[in-house]
């Protein structure tokens, strides 16, 4: 006997809690407040009004990794700066999701040198890339976007790796 | 000081016949470089006359004398420099660490650059140096000489005798080496680049 067999009253629609879940998480994604060089340049141009981050409910950067949802790594990463993004990484509660934005954070850019993190991803484990140098808002936007995508494919019955 | 940053005479837009492009080379060589000349600097003067044993080479780099010192007199030149009524060097702009090694002797170099607010004067002190060998600091006569020597002692590795707090101030503290020597790789040591997953 299915659901599908009941008269169900005006209003009610059936589906399942994974989509609501992810429903849910990626239509409220919080970010950090955590520009590390020039992308956060266009990470804060996106945030403001032209671009309007808060159309998908990611406007509101919060200012604590306790809060947030999504570390954007916006800009690059040195090598001493490398063990307080893992520990901020470590401090947001899950789910969360981590975007690499820029070439130097996807890759070390054009700084192949002893100082550079060749990578965030040698730190945290990173969901969406962003290329550019640095990528425009529309193109944080276009992978914040993606990174929806991949929210709404996940599921609760499988724990997600971090 | 190279000869490409001096402003080149004016060419006539035809070249000359063959053997002409050799003269204006050889002359401009002859000719003095305009940056380089000799200028009058009563600080200069006055160090000259007070501790001129202790000066090695002094040359001139667009109107500031460039003078080189002996390490073990640095410390009384740059004290005499800050508190002589006619030099009065009491700003240090900046001062900085250079490695030359074709230079086996002493490869490393550290420049002050000084200028006097009373006196508007600029001056620049040279000491050289190797890895092994410790410069005197010069943070006792200019506070702001701290953070700088020790970016020098981080980057470039030269140690300061008498530094109140000689450690690395820009890479992280566990790091060996030091980087902006001619002889350490640009993409870094084995080791240099961590791996925290």
């Amino acid at each position: 006997m299915g659901l599908s067999d009941r008269e169900l009253p005006p209003g009610v629609v059936t589906t399942t809690v994974d989509s609501v879940f992810n429903w849910a998480r990626k239509s409220s994604l919080w970010p950090m407040t955590f520009g590390l060089a020039c992308c956060a340049i266009e990470m804060m141009a996106a945030g403001a009004s032209r671009f309007d981050l808060d159309r998908f409910g990611m406007g509101i950067f919060r200012a604590t990794p306790r809060q947030s949802d999504l570390m954007i790594v916006a800009g690059s990463v040195t090598e001493k700066m490398a063990p307080l993004i893992r520990r901020l990484w470590e401090q947001m509660p899950e789910p969360k999701w981590c975007m690499a934005m820029g070439i130097c954070a996807t890759s070390g850019g054009p700084f192949p040198t002893y100082s550079h993190v060749q990578g965030v991803d040698r730190i945290v484990p990173v969901d969406v890339y962003v290329p550019g140098c640095p990528p425009r808002p529309e193109a944080l936007i276009y992978g914040l976007m993606k990174l929806q995508d991949k929210i709404q494919k996940e599921t609760l019955a499988r724990k997600r790796v971090s | 000081m190279s000869d490409q940053e001096q402003p080149k005479p004016p060419q006539p837009p035809a070249p000359p016949p063959a053997p002409a492009p050799a003269a204006p080379a050889a002359a401009k060589e002859k000719a003095p470089d305009p940056l380089a000349a000799e200028v009058a600097s009563p600080a200069l003067d006055r160090l000259r006359a007070a501790h001129g044993t202790a000066l090695g080479e002094v040359r001139f780099w667009a109107g500031m004398p460039l003078v080189e010192v002996g390490r073990d007199h640095l410390v009384p030149v740059m004290t005499f420099l800050r508190d002589d009524p006619s030099c009065r060097f009491d700003h240090l702009s900046t001062c900085f660490a250079t490695d030359v090694p074709e230079r086996a002797e002493a490869p490393l170099e550290m420049t002050y650059c000084l200028f006097s607010w009373p006196t508007r004067q600029l001056l620049a002190v040279k000491v050289r140096t190797t890895a092994e060998a410790p410069i005197p600091t010069v943070s006792g006569i200019w506070p702001s000489a701290d953070w700088n020597e020790r970016e020098a002692f981080d980057m470039v590795g030269i140690r300061f005798e008498g530094h109140p707090n000689l450690t690395r101030i820009l890479l992280p503290d566990d790091w060996t080496g030091h980087p902006l020597r001619r002889d350490y790789p640009l993409e870094g040591k084995p080791g240099d680049h961590k791996v925290y997953r």
